[in-house]
């Protein structure tokens, strides 16, 4: 019934999207542990072309560069000590034609080695969709000459499999700050503890010497190792003066409710002077 | 007279049902929804160069044909997150069976935007990833230019390729 529910919720939020659209997946991350060893995504074709769906898995964490930019990070090589789940885990269908307008399940299923040491193993699940094209034949080639580029979509997915208790928590390493044109720029550097990601929010409060707050940013964050994040203060309007920006990291997160690992909030300042 | 009492007789039958029904006792269930965050991405219009002649190159823009021939991808999911983006494999040439026809794209030859219509657009280099925030709505759209190139000899024919855009939530 739940089930129903949810994909009837998914029919909704979908039905809002233009007919155009290719496809959605849904939900973006999906959490399985030695307990519940499937789950399952649903995939939709909202246009009126059939899609042709294939699904791998590849290990893959985010990383961030010195600016403080994300992205994910997929080794050329594994060493055998990641904490890998994609050799073990299987999608049904595998590869699929999703008629126009059609909605189906993709299940995943874990099967972990026997023996596999307590923890949490990622992997991304990568879901390539194409839209199927007719093949010109002689008949249908043009006198001169024609060129069109068609599109494919590669949407990458976040898994989890947890095996045993596991937890996390979070470390602030460091703040920095640099002032870049009418903004300061405040670098955050962030430690995962536990044997678990940490997957919250980081909350940025720039106080002034009264006690008020200013400014107030508060982004996304997923440490799996380290992390650093960017938060940029626009210094308009902003008097000369003596400042606090403080951070504050939870893990309250609706995006994926029931399935966030909690962990204490931690919260650290730093003062700052704008001249 | 007759036709008084049938509606008495209707009324009354009425209410007494209608008293049945409020003297039940009260049942219930309970529904539950979960909202699945769901991640949409749509291929809207193919990057399309139309008819070209033999040895002039033809371009398309990103910005000015981004209503027209520009590449246009629409994406949407949780409102101001982030996501990756990234441009796998650009082919350097299209083909028609065993003839092909250079392709390039320059290092700004992709966008992005809140906006449908491409106004506004961030550039970006597709040959390489960027980063980018789903507007509040939770929109984005990514426009994609290029520049084909046919020799004076090019063989007549409809020349295809296929561009991969990879898209992932950065969980941040």
């Amino acid at each position: 019934m739940r089930g129903s529910i949810s994909f009837l919720t998914l029919f909704i939020v979908c039905g809002l999207c233009p007919l155009y659209s290719q496809a959605s997946f849904a939900p973006v991350a999906l959490y399985l542990d030695n307990a519940h060893r499937s789950g399952y995504i649903l995939a939709d074709n909202g246009t009126e072309k059939a899609q042709e769906v294939s699904i791998e898995f590849v290990f893959g964490y985010p990383v961030s560069d010195s600016t403080g930019k994300v992205t994910i990070f997929f080794p050329d090589s594994l060493t055998g000590a990641e904490p890998n789940a994609a050799p073990w885990l299987f999608a049904y269908p595998r590869k699929f034609r999703l008629e126009p307008y059609q909605r189906r399940k993709i299940r995943f299923i874990a099967r972990p080695p026997q023996n596999l040491p307590v923890g949490e193993y990622w992997a991304r699940p990568i879901i390539t969709s194409t839209e199927t094209r007719k093949l010109l034949t002689g008949g249908d080639q043009p006198r001169g000459i024609e060129a069109k580029v068609y599109f494919q979509i590669r949407s990458v997915l976040a898994l989890s499999y947890r095996n045993g208790p596991v937890s996390t928590g979070i470390i602030i390493q460091g703040i920095s700050a640099k002032a870049q044109g009418d903004s300061l720029v405040l670098l955050l550097d962030m430690e995962r503890t536990g044997n678990a990601a940490y997957i919250g929010n980081a909350i940025l409060r720039f106080v002034d010497s009264s006690g008020s707050v200013k400014r107030s940013i508060t982004k996304q964050i997923a440490v799996y190792y380290t992390l650093r994040k960017r938060f940029d203060i626009d210094l308009a309007g902003l008097t000369p003066g003596e400042y606090v920006a403080e951070f504050e990291l939870n893990t309250m997160r609706d995006d994926s409710p029931g399935n966030i690992l909690q962990a204490a909030p931690v919260i650290k300042s730093v003062a700052l002077t704008i001249p | 007279m007759k036709r008084c009492f049938f509606l008495l007789v209707v009324l009354s039958f009425v209410l007494l049902m209608g008293g049945v029904a409020f003297a039940q006792p009260e049942a219930s269930i309970t529904a539950t929804a979960t909202v699945l965050s769901p991640l949409t991405i749509s291929g809207d219009q193919n990057l399309n160069f139309g008819d070209v002649l033999p040895g002039v190159n033809s371009s398309v823009d990103k910005a000015t044909d981004a209503g027209t021939n520009a590449g246009k991808f629409s994406i949407s999911g949780n409102p101001s997150s982030e996501i990756n983006l990234e441009f796998t494999a650009l082919p350097n040439a299209l083909t028609n069976g065993a003839n092909s026809l250079t392709i390039s794209f320059s290092s700004t030859d992709a966008g992005h935007t809140t906006n449908t219509d491409g106004s506004s657009q961030t550039a970006f280099d597709p040959s390489a990833s960027t980063t980018a925030t789903l507007g509040t709505g939770g929109n984005l759209y990514v426009f994609l230019g290029g520049t084909v190139q046919p020799t004076h000899t090019q063989t007549a024919g409809t020349y295809t390729g296929t561009v991969t855009l990879q898209i992932y939530y950065t969980g941040n």
